[in-house]
């Protein structure tokens, strides 16, 4: 334990300058201490240490005594030596060790020669001064003065600790400080001026020698100091906060210097025992320091001039090593001792001691990844300190730890060390730091100055110079700024913090305040981070913040992770299993349990303090709570995992859900009934704190979503039945409160303090919260035994929910009553709305009582029996009656102004919203009594329709509104980045919708005819507004936005086209254009490829409906359609992912292995719909969206990366996609999963192509949700023939260009020919084992399908200039290449496009007998937007199929930006010109059409200087005139009469493209210049010339 | 493992014809030939030879399986000729170009032998009987590296 308590905490350093004379004043008592290593000591080490001391003196080994040197604070800057003395050793034997060690040194003296007497005497002169005998003499005889009152001091054996006798002490001292500063001070010079001139306002360490032996001094081993300490009594020890210290709290540590300066001022007062507290941090170094400086005094006098730096050597490695290893070889001389040698520049005036805890802290040795890093400091609350700044900071700061360097503050490498000190509050306060550290990595522009900052010192003053320091922005600051971006960067960041987490995890576990440190420490790095991650939501308010949990909760969630961010990194790293079971300890026995009020006041976390619900609990455990949310939200799998640690949950439920469980609850309801009036009660309620914590319960609602398995453990746990006597409280409440209520406010509102109404509040938001729970438990069919079991609570909720319904429409009397009124709204209505989606889970659950688990556990004549459905029906036919009424909040307030009128109208949201809850309850009650109830459910139907179809189509109606709004919503989104808050807008707008459509097809299979044609066209427009808003995504929101706010966009969608089916099924389902079933063909065709996941279910049952309304098509009859359908329902099931049932094998590498077959049981997951059904109860494994991929940008990226390298494919790295990690994101080929996207129709080929790739359907077929028809073994050409079909219908239903790119066509269609495999053809049809491309239907629908992109149809579309709706999507994405096009396909890693280009053009080589379309899809990546590569390929190395290719120009399929592509900018590449050349020569004429013209274009382009500056390119360089020559040269020379004449003749024009024949008729003045260049160049004849004649 | 033996790279099965023509029933003038027990080194120079006949619109050829020896040779004419009949015609040209390319190296061989030192002047002879012998592709990597010979030679150097 060479760290004892005191240790080296110690920063600060008294500020006034160092006394230096009095620590050699004793010198000449007590001799000079021999430099003798302490292990030399033959003293044992467990004597004491006064023992030792005397024994020493005893012996004369030592001949000198270190000095002491006590560094003290201004107010002590002068006291002398004496005093020192007398204070500290005034013990009995004094005078007996006395005059033995004066006897010594009286000896010692007598052996000295005189030659060395006068050196020391010399010596003593020249450090003290002439005077010096006469401190000596004073001192002496003050001395001798005292031995006559050795009596008295018997309590001076305490002296430095008690505060009185260090003011006595302080007392004494002034009579001796002030002759002797009188007398000693200038002298003092040389070391004075040499320390002040590097430490300018820097620690004055008043280095009074110890005249005694003091235990302290004489024996410096950690071993001795510790004994010394033993003495002491705790409560002096204590002095910096162990608890973080109020404001409250005495000022323990010393004020800074007076601005004036220091002499003669001295308060002792109180801070006395800090005084004598705080240098012993220091005396160990100091002593050893002096005490080495001074055993090697004899021989380095001439070390002690002016300007050298005396301490500046000593206490180095270094000198430690010279001095008591002469013998050693110099460490720098070694290499592995390299690093302990002191390296000149900087003055590290003295390095920690060396004996100390601390290794050599050597800032060159950084454990930091980046060097840069070293400079950076910060203060103790983590403020970086600039570099300008911390050389000039005062060390009273105490920032100068150990007084290391001249530099204030901590470098990271610091505080690293620091942490792992032994000492607890060394450790504490590097927490702190760290905590303010994450701040900054974050990006906060200053770190929080509590009312505690997490420094120990307590100093007002201080305090308030820190705070300074604090308030100033160093982020503008020059020296600074570099820094701070590189601690920024995000791999560094990472490991920084990485580092400060899991520092933060093992001081968590410990007790006190270093417990706590660490687990804010872990909380800020956890949870803060969350933050910046959705920094969307940090710009809005609480309550909007509250409105996006909430909503989020609402539709189920989503996975946090999967966004490569910092965060996910850091969760990555947590090593969980072992970090949970001691969170678990933490929160049950937290560390700040027993700390005062005001710490905890402090540290709670502000956004969990502002329920005010979480007094019960400390704010680590609250702490703890949002660490735990934050896990729990990142993923499924680690949410599993809390649920699964032991304990976890219970330990949530048992300290915030029933904090004193038993006892209090019951102890609860004994009160509320001793209690007469309601107000009573109620504040009983929150008295007796029993409420639960609305964070803990959405953390059980979101493990519940989380995964099945989790709601099974729940379940089991018991937390459901636990908060089921919650529910009983808290509705008994309400039905009271109401009942007498509802009058009260009708008539005054007086009648109850508002006070009441806020904790009601409360509670009905806790009530919701819990009612939250429930659905998430009954959407997986669980817990649903409540709903029959508890009916009667249930019944008084849906009492009061239906009074208040009524009351909110009742006409108001005065405005006053209005406000109280909208002040509780929000949380009534959120009530009502979870406690009818729990009815509507419910009625799902009972329609068949199979699906739930336990099976049986609720049936229909249950719920017939409590009458849910005739309640839903009574609620929402009162509410929408109210709101048709005209009495709606919506119009309450226009009066008011803007701003009340959109509070009036969020009220009005969560109004509609609850209306949306109602609707779906009320479609699920249709639905069940379909299924359940006499005749099909005919009366419930029928009842339905006229209590609440009715009002709520008709004009003005709840329907009608909703439409308009969302239409204006949509709109907004559509045309400009909004915010998350309009988002949640539209979702609910639209979720509220899809509710009253679901009642409508419910209700009614032919819904239509309630809805009239307007109306219809309404929806349909909206519909269309909403497919355009989800395939090109929301602006400027994140992923994770937007696919929970995309779920009830989709839901609308799925039912609007239920709706739409539901009006086609009576009419003949054959497709003909002008039909509603086309109309229905067509949304289908849309809707689905932007379906989102979580949509599983509907986009199967679209696909079929789709599928097979396709395959009815007369047109196409020779083609079946159906075979293609497990591919696209594998397509669309198969991103869920398929992991083994045993939780520990699932475990090994956390990832869930797909290929993973051999174990037989396997649980697909299964995310449940937006809203639950038959099958999502029994089946779903989870509610929550898993994690999103990473958005376009990796993308992008990624072909960057791909096109970049394309120009070294040739060379021999056949994989251009191998390094950075960037690529690696990009998932593998697999099935996609939704969104499908708008290639989706070309997918079946994919299987076909990768048939041997694990992910492929062939290989999965059984293992998969995927049911394959009897018999299902269909061939190439016919999954080929129905693929094309569907596009090519998909293409006359929606018109125009399929709404696919070029590229995405092109790219299907050289698919198609890729697949050539020799198949199996065990029943060979027509044209046996022949390519997939020859057959007639593949030949034909393929045509079809690119024909929209040839050149000729695109000229046309462009001069009629349609108006295609899909036009301006298709061009959006057209901007990607074939490359990106390709990347989904091909993936990543295994082959880059090129590679498939060579195969595409090899197979053309060898089997394609010039097919033209074959052809035609080999051209559209030799464009000049694709790498040389590709134009090499096929014009160099495969020049002999050019003659092969005969496209007319009108054929060539262009991309969005036309032919231009091909002609600018001219090719450069000489390979290029040759192979142009060669063709154009060797063939001749053979050579025609497309292939023609772009080789004659690039070759005149390269002959004529005039072609390129037309075109706008630089002129030619020599090397290009001279090729140019070339070229006409060989041109001439070896080309048909044709060739030369086009060449000569060709123009083109940068702006209009023209065609041959066109380019070669043109007229113009070049003619006449070429005419003149081809003369000057002499090249060809005169019959040449007349080539260029019109 | 699973390659088959050696000889059956070579060897005819029990019954098995060389060659075998199928005519393409959708195209005009085109055919299919399977030729067994051999590979790339006879396809590519029928393949080659016959693209260099100005007749043929078409001609390429496949190995399906490297470890099935056989080829299909694809082959298109302009109609003025059958497309076995081009076939024989190529073999024919390429057996008479091999022939003599035979002969000349033997020829230049023997010289070597019999003026072992003779004069540098050989090393021309050969080389250029090489160059000058057909085109393999017909139409030259770099379509008309040799064809626009010296005029080329330099030009592809810039």
């Amino acid at each position: 334990m060479s760290n004892s308590l005191i240790g080296s905490v110690f920063e600060r350093k008294p500020t006034a300058l160092p006394n230096a004379p009095s620590s050699h004043l004793t010198k000449t008592k007590h001799g000079f201490p021999l430099a003798q290593h302490r292990s030399l000591n033959p003293v044992p080490r467990k004597k004491s240490a006064f023992q030792k001391a005397r024994e020493e003196s005893g012996r004369g080994e030592r001949l000198e005594e270190p000095p002491r040197i006590i560094p003290i604070k201004s107010s002590l800057a002068f006291q002398p030596a004496g005093e020192d003395t007398d204070s500290e050793f005034e013990l009995p034997h004094k005078s007996s060790w006395r005059s033995q060690i004066s006897s010594e040194n009286e000896t010692r003296v007598s052996n000295m020669s005189a030659e060395e007497r006068e050196r020391e005497r010399q010596e003593i002169i020249e450090r003290f001064g002439k005077d010096v005998g006469e401190i000596l003499r004073r001192t002496r005889e003050r001395r001798e003065r005292e031995e006559a009152e050795l009596a008295l001091n018997k309590m001076k054996n305490m002296e430095d600790k008690t505060e009185n006798e260090d003011g006595d002490v302080g007392m004494e001292a002034v009579e001796v400080t002030d002759e002797e500063a009188a007398s000693s001070g200038p002298p003092t010079s040389p070391f004075k001026s040499s320390l002040s001139s590097t430490f300018p306002t820097s620690p004055s360490r008043a280095l009074t020698s110890a005249t005694t032996p003091s235990t302290r001094t004489s024996s410096p081993t950690p071993s001795a100091r510790r004994l010394r300490f033993a003495e002491l009594k705790p409560s002096n020890v204590h002095v910096y906060e162990s608890a973080p210290p109020s404001p409250r709290k005495k000022a323990l540590a010393l004020p800074p210097p007076e601005e004036g300066g220091s002499d003669g001022v001295i308060k002792l007062g109180d801070i006395g025992a800090r005084v004598r507290m705080v240098p012993q941090a220091n005396d160990d170094d100091d002593v050893l320091k002096t005490r080495t400086e001074e055993g090697d005094k004899s021989k380095q006098e001439t070390q002690n001039q002016p300007g050298l730096e005396p301490e500046a050597e000593e206490g180095t490695p270094e000198y430690i090593q010279k001095k008591f290893f002469p013998s050693q070889p110099r460490p720098r001389d070694v290499p592995e001792l390299a690093w302990t040698a002191s390296e000149p520049g900087p003055p590290v005036t003295s390095q920690p001691n060396s004996s100390s805890s601390f290794p050599q802290d050597d800032s060159r040795i950084s454990t930091l990844p980046d060097p840069k890093l070293i400079d950076l400091r910060f203060t103790l609350t983590g403020q970086p300190i600039p570099p300008s700044l911390s050389s000039k900071l005062p060390t009273h700061l105490g920032l100068h730890h150990h007084a290391e360097g001249v530099h204030a503050g901590y470098t990271l490498d610091d505080v690293f060390l620091l942490s792992r000190s032994t000492v607890r509050m060394q450790r504490a306060s590097m927490l702190g730091l760290m905590n303010g550290v994450v701040k900054v990595i974050r990006g906060q522009k200053s770190p929080e100055l509590g009312p505690s900052p997490s420094t120990h010192t307590s100093s007002n003053r201080t305090k308030r110079k820190i705070e300074e320091i604090g308030n100033v922005d160093w982020e503008r600051d020059p020296g600074l700024q570099p820094l701070l971006e590189v601690l920024r960067s995000p791999s560094i960041a990472s490991q920084i913090l990485k580092r400060i987490l899991f520092t933060g995890l093992e001081a968590m576990v410990d007790k006190g305040v270093v417990g706590m440190r660490g687990l804010e420490v872990v909380w800020e790095i956890l949870c803060g981070f969350s933050d910046v991650e959705e920094g969307e939501r940090e710009k809005y308010q609480s309550s909007d913040r509250e409105e996006w949990e909430e909503f989020v909760l609402d539709v189920g969630g989503i996975e946090t992770s999967g966004s490569m961010t910092i965060r996910d990194q850091l969760i990555d790293a947590l090593p969980l299993s072992q970090v949970l079971p001691q969170l678990v300890n933490v929160l049950e026995d937290p560390p700040d349990r027993a700390v005062d009020g005001d710490s905890s006041a402090s540290t709670v976390d502000a956004g969990n303090s502002r329920r005010g619900d979480l007094a019960a609990t400390t704010p680590t455990q609250n702490q703890i709570l949002s660490i735990l949310r934050v896990l729990v939200n990142q993923s499924n799998r680690i949410a599993e995992e809390v649920c699964r640690t032991k304990g976890l949950v219970r330990a949530v439920v048992a300290v915030f859900l029933l904090p004193t469980s038993g006892v209090s609850t019951s102890n609860a309801a004994s009160t509320l009934s001793s209690f007469s009036s309601l107000g009573e009660r109620i504040d009983a309620v929150n008295n007796i704190n029993t409420l639960p914590n609305i964070l803990a319960l959405r953390f059980l609602t979101t493990l519940a979503q989380a995964s099945r398995e989790n709601a099974r453990d729940l379940v089991q746990i018991g937390v459901p039945d636990g908060l089921l006597r919650y529910i009983f409280e808290v509705v008994e409440t309400l039905s009271t409160f109401t009942s007498t209520s509802t009058p009260a406010t009708a008539d005054s509102s007086g009648s109850h303090p508002p006070i009441n109404t806020n904790q009601v509040q409360a509670q009905i938001h806790i009530l919701a919260e819990i009612l939250r729970l429930y659905t998430a438990l009954s959407r997986y069919g669980m817990y649903t035994h409540i709903a029959a079991d508890a009916k009667e609570v249930w019944w008084k909720l849906g009492k009061w929910i239906e009074e208040f319904v009524q009351s909110v429409h009742r006409p108001q009397k005065s405005q006053a009553q209005a406000q109280t009124q909208l002040r509780y709204t929000h949380s009534h209505w959120v009530l009502v709305k979870s406690f009818t989606t729990l009815i509507e889970s419910w009625l799902v659950a009972a329609a068949d009582p199979h699906r739930t688990t336990p099976p049986h556990a609720l049936v229909w004549s249950m719920v017939e029996g409590v009458g849910w459905g005739s309640w839903v029906c009574g609620a929402l036919k009162n509410g929408i009656s109210g709101e048709n009424s005209g009495l709606g909040l919506g119009e309450l307030h226009d009066e008011d102004g803007e701003k009340e009128r959109q509070k009036a109208e969020l009220d009005d949201l969560d109004a509609f919203d609850s209306f949306g809850a109602l609707y779906r309850a009320l479609g699920a009650w249709v639905e069940g009594a379909k299924i359940n109830g006499a005749r099909g459910g005919e009366d419930a139907r029928k009842r339905v329709k006229d209590d609440v179809l009715g009002p709520s189509m008709m004009a003005g109606g709840v329907f009608g509104k909703v439409v308009e709004r969302m239409k204006v919503e949509t709109e907004i989104c559509l045309e400009k980045t909004v915010s998350t808050r309009r988002l949640v807008k539209l979702a609910k707008l639209s979720w509220i919708l899809s509710s009253i459509l679901r009642v409508l097809v419910d209700v009614d299979d032919v819904g239509v005819s309630t809805l009239s044609a307007g109306q219809m066209e309404q929806l349909d427009e909206l519909a269309n507004g909403v497919v355009g808003l989800l395939s090109r995504g929301f602006k400027g929101s994140s992923s994770k936005i937007f696919a929970l706010a995309s779920r009830p966009l989709t839901m609308y969608l799925v039912w609007y086209l239920c709706l739409l089916q539901g009006s086609t099924s009576t009419e003949t389902r054959s497709f003909s254009p002008s039909s509603a079933s086309s109309s229905w063909l067509s949304q289908a065709l849309s809707i689905l490829p932007v379906l989102q996941p979580g949509d599983e279910d509907a986009a199967v049952k679209v696909l079929r409906d789709l599928l097979k309304s396709v395959g009815n098509e007369a047109q196409y009859k020779d083609v079946d359609i159906e075979v293609t359908r497990p591919f696209y329902e594998y397509e669309i099931r198969g991103q869920t992912q398929v992991k083994p049932k045993a939780a520990d094998s699932g475990e090994k590498d956390g990832e869930q292995d797909e290929e993973e077959e051999e174990e037989e049981e396997v649980t697909i997951e299964h995310i449940a719909p937006l809203s639950p059904t038959l099958k999502s109860i029994s089946l779903s494994t989870t509610q929550r969206l898993s994690a999103p991929p990473p958005t376009i940008d990796s993308a992008t990226t990624v072909s960057a990366q791909a096109i970049a390298t394309s120009d070294q494919l040739k060379s021999a790295d056949p994989n251009p996609n191998t390094g950075p990690s960037s690529t690696g994101r990009r998932r593998e080929w697999g099935p996609t999963g939704l969104p499908l996207g708008s290639s989706w129709v070309f997918r079946p080929v994919d299987h076909l192509l990768k048939s041997g790739n694990p992910k492929s359907l062939f290989k999965n077929l059984g293992s998969l949700p995927v049911s394959t028809p009897e018999g299902w073994n269909p061939g190439e050409v016919e999954i080929a023939r129905a693929v094309l079909k569907i596009g090519a219908i998909k293409k006359s239903v929606v018109g125009g260009d399929l709404g696919m790119s070029m590229e995405e066509v092109v790219f299907g269609c050289m698919k198609v020919f890729m697949l050539e495999h020799e198949q199996e053809m065990e029943n060979p049809q027509e044209g046996m084992g022949e390519e997939v491309f020859r057959d007639a239907a593949v030949e034909r629908l393929m045509t079809e399908l690119v024909r929209p992109f040839m050149l000729g149809e695109r000229m046309k579309a462009s001069s009629s200039s349609f108006n295609s709706r899909s036009k301006p999507l298709s061009n959006a994405s057209s901007e990607l290449t074939l490359e990106e096009t390709s990347l989904p396909f091909l993936g990543p890693s295994n082959t880059p496009f090129y590679q498939f280009y060579t195969d595409l053009v090899g197979l053309y080589d060898a089997i394609s007998f010039s097919h033209p379309l074959f052809g035609k899809v080999l051209i559209p990546p030799t464009s000049m937007r694709y790498a040389v590569d590709y134009r090499r390929l096929l014009w160099c190395d495969y020049p002999h199929i050019l003659r092969s290719l005969r496209i007319p120009v009108e054929q060539v399929i262009v991309g969005s930006q036309g032919v231009k592509e091909w002609l600018w900018p001219l090719e450069k590449d000489s390979r290029m010109l040759g192979a142009y050349v060669g063709v154009l020569i060797r063939f001749g004429g053979a050579v025609e059409g497309f292939v023609r013209w772009i080789a004659l274009h690039h070759v005149a382009g390269n002959i004529w200087e005039d072609l390129a500056e037309a075109a706008g390119e630089s002129k030619f360089n020599e090397n290009q005139k001279d090729r140019a020559k070339k070229l006409l040269k060989t041109v001439v020379q070896q080309g048909t009469k044709d060739i030369v004449g086009e060449i000569l003749r060709y123009w083109q024009g940068p702006d209009d493209v023209l065609l041959p024949p066109a380019c070669f008729t043109v007229s113009g003045q070049w003619r006449e210049s070429r005419k003149t260049y081809l003369r000057e160049s002499g090249i060809g004849s005169d019959g040449l010339l007349t080539l260029l004649d019109d | 493992m699973n390659a088959p033996n050696r000889y059956e790279l070579y060897v005819l099965d029990e019954g098995e014809r060389p060659v075998e023509v199928t005519e393409d029933t959708k195209i005009p003038n085109a055919a299919t030939i399977k030729i067994v027990k051999q590979d790339h080194t006879l396809g590519n120079m029928l393949r080659g030879q016959l693209l260099a006949m100005p007749q043929v619109l078409f001609a390429g050829y496949k190995v399906p399986h490297p470890l099935h020896p056989y080829f299909l040779l694809k082959i298109q004419t302009d109609g003025s000729i059958t497309p076995e009949a081009v076939l024989e015609q190529a073999c024919n040209k390429l057996i008479g170009t091999l022939s003599s390319l035979d002969t000349k190296f033997k020829r230049e061989f023997s010289f070597k032998e019999v003026e072992s030192s003779g004069p540098g002047g050989l090393g021309a002879g050969p080389s250029g009987g090489f160059a000058s012998g057909d085109d393999p592709y017909g139409v030259g990597s770099g379509a008309g590296g040799t064809a626009w010979g010296t005029a080329g030679k330099d030009y592809l150097d810039f």
